[in-house]
């Protein structure tokens, strides 16, 4: 190894200097091939360069494979594109149930036809361009857990209002997303879940004369 | 004239009833509050409180939600001034210098301004809608189905360009709202498309369901689990009145705001946005202190926040004068007549004058009661965002359920919003843009319709759409949309998009 770290003055981000005392070196640089090249690029240009272990953890490309995948297929826009594309064929496919008609008589099938080529047009358009957009790694799920539990609270009220009724379902609903989800404290829970699902309840079905669904036992 | 000012006598009378004033009042206070809420925005708003309008009658109604539209316009920039966080993203630019008054200890005038612009604006685009809307709709009634066609071509295709992000992915999502309002019974031949056997899909996907999924679900799954609401800075609501000096720096930009919103309001896609930027970015330019944006200057408050009442307001000359909505909270405006058994289109405002002028009176009395609600009150709402997230998101999920169910007493709806709140969730996570879904959804059946009978008049030719002088001028418009979306690939520089994607992003 005849190279020198050096700190940067911008923080964290090192940057891989030549000794001065070895003109001619070889760098020899250790990890994969992607790493290699850039920090090959960084020594000629003299630019900033994570080194690998903060790469890795911010979700780099762990190897040669991927990185290839990853540089090509694996953008935001690509996947984008190629999921339109695959939605245009399918709606495609899907019409052809539908009379077309004819140009002067056009069907019911006729107008879906037109956009599904649209869609699957489009599709292809961005991803034949989406080469250069963010990779697919950069999209952040933290919240992924959070939004599963209301996910999860949203379909219950799809199936539960009219077997349950409004106010149980919202009792169910509510309960757990200020008790389970949140973490309120218990009579704060209880407050805010009788309170909400009959005030609305109250509020919509008696005041507003909005017709919300009973359960059993008319509640 | 003579006969303008009689209907307008006319909307007074049934704006100034006491039923119609509640309900404007109503209306101003939800919307303010809506604007205030950073995690509520007004379509959700709007789409959520729908049902409740069912029971009232049709002006009633319209007064509540045009109420809620411009109260939220209203009301969005209060959370940028105090905390520098937009409640929606047409308050995003008054955050630069409206915070940066606030941390001069200059909250109170900065409030003021904005409140007082915003009335200013409000009312003298009601005006321009006055005086603009009856004249296009005589226009449009020559209309036929061709030139309807290529109307509402040109306005997609000026939605996706003027909507932030990728042109192509706009696009992209302006068919598939096409494609979702395919679902259900065909009007023309009865046939059932793309409902799996669902009966209740026969009615097709509801516009209520679909904007509430995209916009309120899926702003819950985005936002959920993140830290509570900083703490909402203390402004000296005492010093509420500005100094002569701020009087005299904002009249020019708000009579400017006002004109600018209103032109840029008329045009579909994110117009109130934009024409925020533009406001700010006038008012820069020709400033002898250009050095003070940024650092405090009342002119980059008064005139944005003039700009997007105004331009909430031009949104409904298309909407009301053609039938044509250009953005998803017309779109949902334009529901409501519908679901009350009003056709829009060119003929609305001659059938239906009560509704139209107690519209258009109502608005002159709401934009009065917004100024009242927004000075005095401002202590009040500022409440609102002391409530914390986790308290809130719940409280959100259950009107949205509530709202979408009482549309058709239907849980296939409430099903329809929850997939639509994945597909929202995701779409974002992709960089979508989901208000032309909204779009696409409602303007699906007028423009399949209309492109059905141009085939039919002209025996299949599709030559018809350029035989046609006014269907060309829009076409030829469209076509040069397109150009100016391909601009970039050649001439890379960033623009008023870039920073509208910025502005859609944050809001």
């Amino acid at each position: 190894m005849t190279c020198a770290w050096r700190e940067s003055e911008t923080g964290w981000p090192l940057v891989f200097l030549p000794d001065p005392r070895f003109v001619n070196f070889t760098p020899a640089i250790e990890g994969p091939s992607w790493f290699k090249r850039e920090r090959m690029n960084a020594l000629t240009s003299g630019r900033d360069v994570a080194p690998l272990g903060i790469r890795q953890a911010r979700g780099a490309p762990q190897d040669r494979k991927l990185s290839l995948i990853e540089r090509s297929c694996m953008t935001i826009d690509r996947i984008s594109g190629a999921f339109l594309f695959l939605l245009g064929l399918f709606v495609a496919w899907e019409d052809r149930v539908l009379p077309l008609g004819t140009h002067s008589r056009p069907g019911p099938g006729y107008f879906p036809l037109l956009l599904s080529v649209l869609l699957g047009i489009l599709g292809l358009l961005l991803f034949v361009r989406g080469r250069s957009s963010a990779p697919l790694r950069s999209i952040r799920w933290e919240e992924a857990g959070h939004a599963a539990a209301i996910l999860a609270c949203s379909f219950l009220a799809t199936f539960g209002i009219e077997r349950l009724g409004y106010r149980i379902t919202m009792i169910l609903v509510l309960g757990f997303l200020f008790g389970v989800v949140e973490r309120l404290k218990l009579w704060q829970v209880f407050v805010l879940t009788i309170g909400l699902s009959l005030g609305s309840f109250w509020v919509f079905d008696s005041l507003l004369r909005v017709i919300l669904p009973r359960g059993g036992f008319g509640f | 004239m003579g006969e303008t000012f009689h209907h307008l006598l006319l909307g007074f009378s049934t704006a100034l009833t006491a039923t119609n004033l509640f309900y404007g009042f109503l209306g101003c206070f939800i919307g303010t509050i809506v604007g205030v809420l950073p995690g509520v925005g007004p379509l959700a708003g709007i789409s959520m409180l729908l049902p409740t309008t069912f029971g009232l009658d049709t002006t009633s109604a319209i007064i509540l939600l045009a109420g809620i539209y411009y109260g939220a316009m209203y009301g969005g920039s209060t959370t940028s001034i105090l905390m520098k966080i937009p409640g929606e993203a047409a308050s995003v630019v008054t955050c630069i210098d409206g915070y940066a008054m606030a941390q001069k200890g200059r909250a109170g005038p900065a409030l003021a301004i904005a409140a007082i612009g915003s009335y200013i604006a409000g009312t003298l685009s009601v005006v321009g809608l006055m005086f603009l809307a009856p004249p296009l709709a005589r226009f449009a009634l020559r209309f036929g189905p061709p030139e309807y066609v290529s109307l509402l071509v040109l306005g997609l295709i000026v939605l996706g360009y003027m909507t932030g992000g990728s042109v192509i992915k706009n696009l992209a999502m302006i068919i598939l709202g096409l494609l979702f309002g395919m679902i259900g019974i065909d009007q023309m031949t009865g046939y059932f498309r793309f409902s799996y056997g669902i009966v209740a899909l026969g009615d097709g996907i509801g516009i209520v369901p679909v904007a509430v999924g995209l916009f309120g679900i899926a702003e819950i799954l985005a936002t959920a689990g993140q830290s509570d609401r900083p703490v909402v800075m203390k402004p000296r609501f005492r010093d509420l009145i500005p100094s002569r000096r701020e009087f005299k720096e904002s009249w020019w930009p708000i009579g400017r705001g006002t004109v600018l919103g209103f032109l840029i309001g008329i045009i579909p896609g994110s117009a109130h946005i934009i024409s925020t930027f533009v406001s700010y970015a006038v008012e820069r330019r020709i400033s002898k202190h250009p050095e003070k944006f940024g650092k405090g200057a009342v002119e980059g408050v008064a005139g944005p926040e003039s700009a997007n009442n105004a331009a909430s307001c031009g949104a409904l000359v298309p909407m009301l004068a053609l039938g044509v909505p250009t953005g998803g909270i017309p779109a949902v405006l334009l529901a409501s007549l519908m679901v009350h058994g009003i056709n829009p289109g060119p003929l609305f405002i001659k059938e239906q004058p009560i509704v139209f002028w107690g519209l258009v009176a109502s608005m002159y009395v709401g934009n009065g009661i917004l100024l009242l609600l927004n000075l005095p009150l401002v202590g009040l709402f500022v409440n609102f965002l002391r409530i914390p997230y986790r308290i809130l998101y719940p409280t959100i999920l259950m009107f949205c359920v509530v709202g979408v169910y009482a549309v058709n007493s239907s849980f296939v709806d409430v099903g329809i919003m929850s997939v639509m709140g994945v597909l929202g969730y995701v779409l974002r996570k992709f960089e979508f843009e989901t208000a032309p879904v909204v779009l696409g959804v409602v303007l699906a059946p007028i423009i399949e319709v209309s492109f059905r009978q141009s085939l039919a008049m002209s025996a299949g030719r599709y030559s018809i759409f350029v035989q046609r002088p006014v269907s060309v001028i829009f076409l030829a418009s469209a076509v040069a949309m397109i150009l100016l979306a391909l601009k970039p690939l050649i001439w890379k520089k960033g623009g008023f998009r870039d920073q509208l994607t910025e502005a859609e992003k944050s809001g």
